[in-house]
């Protein structure tokens, strides 16, 4: 695939970091949360005093195990945690403590659903490192550091060059995110930074075995940076080599402001990392007992389970892919209908009423109380023809609030559905005789008018009347 | 020597050490060259160990005999701000005060 038409084909490949969700930091207990007061959840180990030893988190190793078997990675029992050494104010130990050789994880694969249809993406590798603080630069001649950040847990999953389109990399990072925040393995904000990817860019000859010279673009943090610098980065490698120069490997900052990139440091400052084994931190050691238990409680994941709703269970893909955006929503849906087998009235109720109405209310749809109990005595109540899907409608928001069960409600409402021939039979007498014009129109043959007649009847009714009973016993009458 | 003047000097960068401070020309000249052949001295005696016949043996994963016990996920808020800050050199606001850098 070449980047159409400009004879180029375009390679990407992504470095993500994810925050992961554990209750404290990678190597003490200072508690991981976003923001709050400056250095308030900080200690020794976290502000790199002399000294001061860490403790590797159990939690955030489990984690990185989970992300890596979701990403179908092969995990690492014995790995190694190095230090990276470079001087910045928001990293107190002047070196991060990082993975090198070898990482918790490596050789995996994701599958996306690539512009040009399905595209399989490796995974070189996952590794476990820790967070830097934030700088302030306020101040006239100085900088301000705070470092509750400092020591944060984090995995980066590093993507082979497999991309070959910004859309594509757009989509990876959608992919992974879906798949981490399903997992519970990071909250995936992006604009909190809980999530943020570093873009690898080069271009190549369509054909061409050997990648050309990359650049990369660091720490973009949403979705549209990404793709307007990777587009940008596109660009502006075309044009330097469509005028005979080379591309410089080299770090470019992408500023979404002015919409361009601008390299950030030249060849002669690049980093020189100088990667060790960290003296401090004995190898991580995770038993073949915590990588099986691992793999049998990975929950099948969103994609798997959005093809097996609409497959198995008759949704369509839109009902299928908001259902499946939430693990605990699709566990609502499968509860409910293990409950009452109505796949799709049950899909209809949550999305049609119980989404939208406790969104209207403020609230999440977890807080209503309306779960998968009352979703199955629902859907049951409108198939045995207790109450119509309208009348559920109208009342819904009274449901939510009273707790009520549905047909108890509509009784109180006076909104039971009528299946009683005697008394919609009378309704339906009275519409044909109150519109002569109509039912003449009808019997000339305008047959269409049938749904002017149900309209009346339910009106009549205030749209308790059972539909299919009502298009009977019009037809009944009319048709004579 | 394995150690050259220019591996000096890159590694003082890096380091951010300045070898030339305090001195002429002529004396951080001479420093450099000290360190480049102290520095060599250290590599050339390392280098002893590559003349261990290692055949057959299993590279050794890491120096250490012991695993890392890990913690349990548990957070615990041990040290106040003022504590952590009282280290610094210079505070405000809560925050430690570092030479500007951007």
């Amino acid at each position: 695939m070449s980047q159409q038409g400009t004879g180029w084909e375009t390679v990407i490949g992504l470095e993500v970091h994810a925050q992961l969700l554990t209750s404290s930091k990678l190597f003490c207990r200072c508690p991981n949360r976003f923001g709050g007061e400056p250095n308030t959840r900080v200690c020794p180990v976290c502000t790199g005093m002399p000294g001061a030893l860490p403790v590797i988190n159990r939690q955030a190793v489990a984690l990185a195990v989970q992300a890596g078997l979701a990403m179908d990675c092969r995990i690492n029992l014995h790995s190694l945690f190095s230090r990276k050494s470079y001087f910045y104010p928001d990293l107190p130990n002047g070196y991060q403590t990082s993975q090198l050789e070898p990482p918790i994880c490596e050789e995996g694969r994701v599958e996306i659903q690539g512009k040009n249809g399905p595209a399989s993406i490796r995974i070189n590798r996952i590794h476990l490192e820790n967070d830097a603080g934030k700088c302030m630069h306020e101040g006239l001649g100085s900088s301000q550091v705070d470092l509750n950040r400092a020591g944060t847990p984090l995995i980066e999953i590093v993507s082979e060059p497999d991309l070959r389109s910004p859309e594509d990399a757009v989509e990876f990072m959608r992919h992974l995110r879906r798949m981490l925040v399903y997992l519970g393995v990071t909250d995936g904000n992006m604009e909190e930074g809980s999530m943020r990817c570093d873009v690898n860019v080069s271009l190549r000859r369509p054909g061409s075995k050997e990648y050309g010279i990359r650049s990369e673009l660091k720490n973009l943090n949403s979705f549209t940076s990404i793709l307007e610098a990777a587009r940008y980065e596109v660009e502006r490698h075309i044009e330097i080599l469509e005028a005979g120069g080379s591309v410089d490997q080299e770090t470019r900052h992408w500023d979404p402001d002015t919409g361009t990139s601008r390299g950030m440091r030249s060849k002669e400052e690049a980093p020189d990392y100088r990667y060790f084994p960290c003296p401090d931190l004995p190898p991580i050691v995770v038993s073949p007992e915590l990588v099986e238990a691992t793999r049998a409680k990975l929950p099948e994941l969103p994609e798997a389970r959005q093809r097996r709703f609409e497959e198995k269970l008759g949704l369509n893909s839109d009902e299928a892919a908001v259902l499946v955006g939430s693990a605990a929503l699709a566990g609502c849906f499968e509860e409910a209908v293990a409950l009452h087998n109505a796949p799709k009235r049950i899909a209809t109720l949550m999305l049609g009423e119980l989404l939208p109405e406790s969104a209207r209310q403020g609230k999440e749809w977890f807080e209503t109380g309306f779960g998968p109990k009352e979703l199955a005595h629902t859907a049951k109540m409108i198939e045995e023809g207790k109450v119509s899907l309208k009348v559920v409608h109208e009342i819904f928001s009274e449901l939510l609030s009273s707790g009520q069960p549905v047909e108890q409600l509509a009784e109180q409402k006076g909104l039971l559905q009528v299946s009683d021939t005697g008394a919609l039979e009378e309704a339906v007498l009275r519409a044909i005789a109150d519109n002569p014009t109509e039912a003449a129109a009808y019997k000339g043959g305008k047959t269409k008018l049938l749904s002017f007649f149900v309209g009346q009847v339910m009106k009549a009714t205030k749209g308790a009347g059972n539909p299919g009973l009502i298009n009977q016993l019009l037809k009944k009458h009319l048709d004579s | 020597m394995a150690v050259s003047k220019e591996t000096v000097l890159h590694t003082s960068r890096l380091a951010r050490l300045n070898l030339a401070e305090g001195t002429s020309g002529a004396e951080a000249e001479a420093r450099i060259e000290t360190f480049a052949r102290q520095m060599d001295q250290i590599v050339e005696y390392m280098d002893i160990l590559a003349e261990a016949d290692t055949s057959g043996v299993e590279p050794m994963f890491s120096p250490m005999a012991l695993t890392a016990p890990p913690a349990e996920d548990a957070p615990a808020l041990v040290y106040t701000r003022e504590e952590v800050l009282g280290n610094a050199p210079e505070q405000e606001d809560g925050c430690f005060i570092v030479p500007r850098v951007l």
